[in-house]
């Protein structure tokens, strides 16, 4: 029976043990901090999980792990005695018995080679007592009496491994088989026709002799596989479904039996099982299923391939419902009846695609149950005194992203205990508690997922982070004094970057932020960081909440179509015809784009993807070669003879305009060029064919709604095919900027927005602070004790009058149709209304800082001939949610 | 006799055959979406009910020229290792089609059953086709068809 | 019930079926048979009987129990196939020590 061979028992032991394991740790720490408080269910909890270890794995034959787990229930069964009390010191040999146990579980395989002696060693001191050599081999034997035989227990995981469930029927035989004229063997034909007996045994430990044996009560207990419910195989049996009790394979093969619930009169005559009353002799509670069953939802191992097959087959469904539907939408008069067939497979469908979608689904629990430990570790490593607090475990994620969180999270909370609590003494000092406290907390919004990681700790001081920053040159004084607070803590997920005074082994090597930054967004999800001095920092993570289901931006090149992940995509820039020879220029071989004072490189899809370029001609509806070939000043690069018309037409046609989509890989950027710009859809990433593995420029490939496959294009994949050189516009920039600092004056374009609220009153903000620019009818506002709002996209925007915050004019009501702009900082929750879009221009801020003096004004200028009042976004906002009693939440 | 029936198709004025078993269907009419940077034997990815099949030019592949498109080209989806329920390899060429792949070809024949034995193994190069790529070479009433050995054809990728 | 002397048993040669409807004279026979012995081992030949319902288990179990308490061996002897069954699915077997009886008639 202890073979080796069968993998895939094997397998399933491993990682039942694990499962064990990692449930055990947070418990361990709850009874280090509870101590002899400790609630008696967390303490039997743990003894079982360690005592279903050692059961399993001594029918195994793994030694080494048999003897470190049945050392380790040693110890827990004194803590559950109460003859032992759970501190530090009897929890660290504990803990480290879980770790080995873990490093065995690694490789089951060379299990046996693992050292284990020391961790023994220590839990044995705390037992008191060596114990005998002999003494491993007793307990086991003593605790299987009259256990199943090895080939009862291959039946049982067989069967198990099948699917069957496991069920112990508790029969009384004059209840049962008497009064029902039955027989036992009617009754156990009976059961052997819907399943498999395993065992069967009569109780008579407490059975009279001869003399009363006619009307002593007796009965059989049964251990039986079936597939069966238990209410229908009460049913085929003809027992009372309280005599049916379903139990898990770990408890058979631990012989544990269930506790039958027995009518009074035949409780005083009915022996217990044997193994039931040894066990109430250790004061042994409540391990029947029943009790089982209602702390946790049934589950079992499905592989994920077959979960991926599956959500192929809904998707599938789903497109052939689609079809149907469209079938249906045809034909003038359906037949009769088979619309509402139609409709229920529609409905059907749907729900079926979105249960299996479920199925990947896990609770984020299953990853912050490990911190408790590793902030333990380390606040005993630093001599700090720090509580770690979750909730929102049973916040659900896939599988794929909540793997793929494991490690930025642990490092997010490793930073926190390192970094951000102070030690204690630090701490008192400064009036805190001198016990810090980590929050961890999953919540849903809008449709995703949200981590926080909260401290109450000493906060982020952007002057240091500024200081850091200028000491590795990764940004110059000029760029650092254009930035808020806000801006400047946000550097530290610029990469190279460590704050940490001392390097520690815990954190702090210098990767750090922008490596957590970056596989937060590999997922989809979005970082961000929000801190006050002296009182904490949180960090949200907002995630997906799955990984198969991206939205992408659809753009065309050359009649091709092409998916862009909208994870890549920081903004979308046109280039009139006209504007392109004095934004577009070369430096070396490559083109760039003047973009608020940087520069950044430009490529063309077509010209990566090696497609014939084409313009859309819009008149007659056909693509048409396009010859430009430089990017920069395409007029003077036409070799071919073109009639001057033409060239006039191709120059000043919408389709002569540049389309550019900056793209971020990491921390550079750049723009690529495509001939059109579709819809954001939600697409499905299917992998690449092995035939176009090496087209490095694709991440995959996916059908659209309209059923057609497109390719994915991989931003990063696409910079290293081009080879693209950020170190020449780079090295054109800084020239730049030296130039600049000669001049003493910062004389830099910036992009202003232009706008309106009063007819006659023009404003001017910085582009780059505005997240995007909405229209909207005067009607959709909707008040709300005072305050506007308006309603996006499902979201709730407030909107934000700046005649409330400011000396001016406010906007006639008459106006119809509205704009409303809305600042980066405010995360899409608020936006400033204005009556009209004047223009946006590149310009000089050269301003007056004179005439117009209040807070939340930059100051004003006279651009076009008219006075423009320059505002600070932030500034408003914080006035705003300032009058509203609220933090802001950026 | 062990028979076997094979899907037979013109490429040019070739005659080719695969063994029906590893067929999963016919079609055409099918939007391709071309992949540019691919290497010039892939057409294209096209949507067959959800799934995202790779259609190889098999005559490019076979170094015969581009396949045009024409109204009796068709698409011969292959069925994936899985699908044929092969779960190890076997000596013959047939359990290395691990993802869904399609041949485009320029005209369908007829299935046609033979008698393995009948089966020759294939000379160095049958016409212009190499040699490597076939499986076998049978003798039909008056002309010849060639058995495609679908392993090196879609396994010959490093060896370009 | 015979209650036939052997040379290292005694045997208790069942003539009915163990049934509910002839328990309370099998229990007395089985008493009054065991009051006479002395012989170490006992068995219980059920050769000649074919059926046997829940009270005729508690018969044989209840023969079991007085067999412990005077320290006495007890073999069953079985030769019926839905005898053997029975205490083959309930496991008898271990209890007690069950041999099968193939009688040529």
């Amino acid at each position: 029976m202890s073979s080796l061979s069968d993998d895939s028992l094997l397998q399933e032991f491993v990682a039942e043990s694990r499962e064990h394991l990692s449930s055990i740790e947070p418990d361990l720490l709850i009874l280090e901090r509870e101590g002899a408080n400790t609630d008696q269910e967390i303490i039997n909890r743990v003894f079982r999980a360690i005592h279903s270890i050692k059961g399993a794995s001594g029918f195994f034959g793994l030694i080494a792990l048999k003897n470190l787990s049945h050392t380790m229930e040693s110890v827990l069964m004194l803590i559950r005695d109460g003859q032992l009390v759970p501190t530090a010191k009897v929890m660290d040999p504990l803990l480290e018995g879980v770790d080995k146990l873990n490093q065995m579980l690694e490789d089951i395989h060379s299990s046996e080679t693992v050292t284990y002696q020391d961790e023994i060693r220590r839990l044995e001191v705390i037992l008191g007592k060596p114990p005998k050599a002999d003494d491993l081999e007793a307990t086991d034997i003593s605790s299987n009496p009259q256990g199943l035989s090895a080939l009862d227990k291959t039946t049982i995981v067989n069967a198990t491994q099948q699917g069957q469930r496991l069920y112990y029927l508790n029969v009384s035989v004059d209840k049962d088989l008497t009064a029902k004229q039955r027989t036992p063997l009617d009754l156990l034909e009976q059961l052997i026709s819907v399943g498999l007996l395993i065992d069967s045994s009569f109780d008579i430990a407490m059975f009279p002799d001869l003399s009363n044996c006619l009307n002593a009560s007796l009965s059989l207990s049964i251990l039986c596989a079936t597939v069966l419910e238990k209410d229908l195989l009460a049913m085929a049996v003809d027992l009372p479904e309280t005599q049916v009790q379903e139990v898990t394979m770990e408890e058979v093969l631990d012989n544990k039996k269930p506790t039958w619930a027995m009518p009074e009169t035949e409780k005083q005559e009915l022996s217990k099982p044997i193994v039931q009353e040894r066990e109430s002799a250790h004061q042994e509670t409540k391990t029947t299923p029943v009790n089982h069953s209602a702390e946790a939802v049934e589950t079992i191992r499905v592989r994920v391939d077959l979960l991926n097959k599956l959500m192929d087959l809904a998707g599938e469904m789903v497109l052939s419902r689609n079809q149907l539907l469209r079938a249906f939408a045809q034909k003038e008069n359906p037949h009769n009846g088979l619309e509402t067939i139609s409709q229920k497979i529609n409905l059907v469908t749907s729900e079926l695609q979105e249960h299996i979608m479920q199925t990947r689904m896990q609770p984020v629990g299953s990853i912050f149950g490990k911190f408790p430990r590793v902030v333990r570790d380390i606040t005993k490593q630093l001599g700090k005194e720090i509580e770690l607090r979750t909730s929102g475990e049973d916040v659900e994620l896939d599988k794929s992203i909540l793997e793929s969180l494991s490690d930025p999270l642990t490092h997010l909370i490793r930073n926190c205990c390192d970094h951000a609590i102070e030690s204690p003494e630090e701490r008192k000092e400064v009036g805190k508690p001198s016990s810090g406290t980590i929050f961890l907390n999953a919540f849903h919004e809008g449709g995703q997922i949200n981590i926080s990681i909260s401290d109450d700790g000493r906060g982020i001081d952007h002057a240091r982070i500024a200081k850091k920053v200028l000491e590795n040159g990764l940004l110059s004084e000029s760029d650092l004094k254009k930035m808020s607070p806000q801006e400047v803590v946000n550097l530290i997920f610029l990469p190279g970057l460590s704050t940490a005074e001392k390097i520690s082994d815990i954190s702090g090597r210098g990767v750090g932020m922008d490596v957590v930054k970056t596989n937060i967004e590999k997922v989809g999800g979005h970082i961000s960081i929000k801190t006050q001095l002296g009182k904490g920092t949180t960090i949200l993570l907002r995630l997906p909440l799955t990984l198969a289901i991206i939205p992408s931006l659809i753009v065309g090149a050359c009649g091709h179509r092409f998916a862009v992940p909208q994870v890549n995509l920081v903004e979308l820039v046109c280039v009139k015809a006209r504007e392109i020879p004095t934004r577009i220029e070369k430096v070396g071989n490559a083109s760039v784009l003047r973009l608020r004072g940087k520069l950044l490189p430009l490529v063309r899809l077509a010209d990566v993807l090696g497609l014939e370029r084409v313009f859309f001609d819009s008149e007659s509806g056909q693509y048409h070669p396009d010859r430009r070939i430089e990017i920069a000043n395409p007029r003077f690069q036409e070799n071919t003879l073109v009639s001057d018309s033409e060239t006039l037409n191709q120059r000043t046609h919408y389709s002569s305009d540049y389309n550019i989509m900056v793209l971020k890989v990491g921390a550079n950027q750049y723009g690529l060029i495509v001939d059109e710009l579709f819809d954001m859809e939600e697409i499905v990433v299917k992998p690449l064919s092995s035939f176009i593995q090496h087209c490095k420029c694709y991440a995959g490939a996916t059908i659209m709604g309209d059923g057609q496959v497109a390719m994915i294009l991989d931003a990063g994949g696409i910079l290293s095919y081009t080879k693209l050189s950020f170190s020449e516009s780079q090295a054109e920039e800084n020239y730049k900027k030296q130039l600049n600092t000669l001049d003493q004056t910062t004389i830099e374009q910036q992009a202003m927005l232009l706008f309106k609220n009063a007819p006659d009153e023009t404003f001017g903000l910085p582009l780059s602070s505005v997240l995007r620019i909405e229209k909207f009818n005067r009607n959709e506002i909707e008040q709300l004790g005072g305050r506007e709002f308006l309603t996006y996209q499902n979201r709730s925007i407030e909107l934000l009058r700046l005649e409330r915050y400011l000396p001016v004019k406010s906007s006639l009501n008459e106006q119809k149709e509205w704009f409303l702009i809305l600042p980066k900082s405010a995360n899409g929750r608020m936006g400033i209304i204005a009556s009209q879009i004047v223009d946006s221009i590149d310009m000089q801020l050269d301003l007056d800082t004179t005439v117009v003096t209040n807070p939340g004004v930059i100051g004003s200028s006279v651009v076009q001939g008219h006075l423009t009042v320059f505002i600070n976004p932030q500034t408003l906002l914080e006035k705003h949610y300032e009058s509203r009693g609220l933090v802001h939440a950026s | 006799m062990p028979a076997k029936s094979f899907v037979s198709f013109h490429l040019g004025d070739q005659l080719f055959g695969i063994d029906i078993c590893q067929v999963r269907e016919i079609n055409r009419h099918l939007h391709l979406t071309p992949v540019p940077l691919a290497p010039n034997y892939v057409r294209g990815l096209v949507n067959l009910r959800g799934q995202i099949i790779t259609v190889l030019d098999l005559k490019e592949r076979l170094g015969l020229g581009q396949t045009e498109m024409s109204d009796i080209s068709h698409n011969i989806i292959l069925k994936t290792d899985s699908e044929q329920g092969i779960s190890k390899p076997d000596k013959d060429s047939s359990s290395i089609i691990s993802e869904k792949v399609g041949f485009w070809v320029d005209a369908i024949g007829n299935v046609i059953s033979l008698d393995t034995t009948e089966i020759d193994p294939p000379p160095a190069n049958m016409g212009e086709v190499d040699g490597k790529y076939l499986f076998g070479v049978v003798k039909l009433e008056n002309t010849l068809m060639s058995i495609l050995s679908i392993a090196k054809i879609l396994n010959g990728k490093v060896d370009e | 019930m015979q209650v036939i002397q052997e040379k290292e048993h005694t045997r208790l040669l069942a003539e009915e079926d163990f049934l509910v409807t002839n328990a309370n004279r099998l229990q007395l026979e089985l008493i009054e048979a065991l009051e006479a012995i002395d012989n170490p081992k006992v068995i219980l030949d059920l050769t000649e009987i074919t059926r046997m319902d829940s009270i005729g288990i508690k018969l044989v179990l209840g023969l079991l129990k007085s067999c412990e308490q005077k320290n006495f061996l007890l073999e069953v002897e079985v030769s019926s196939s839905s005898i053997l069954k029975l205490f083959h699915l309930c496991k008898l077997g271990q209890l007690l020590n069950i041999r099968e009886v193939v009688v040529n008639e």
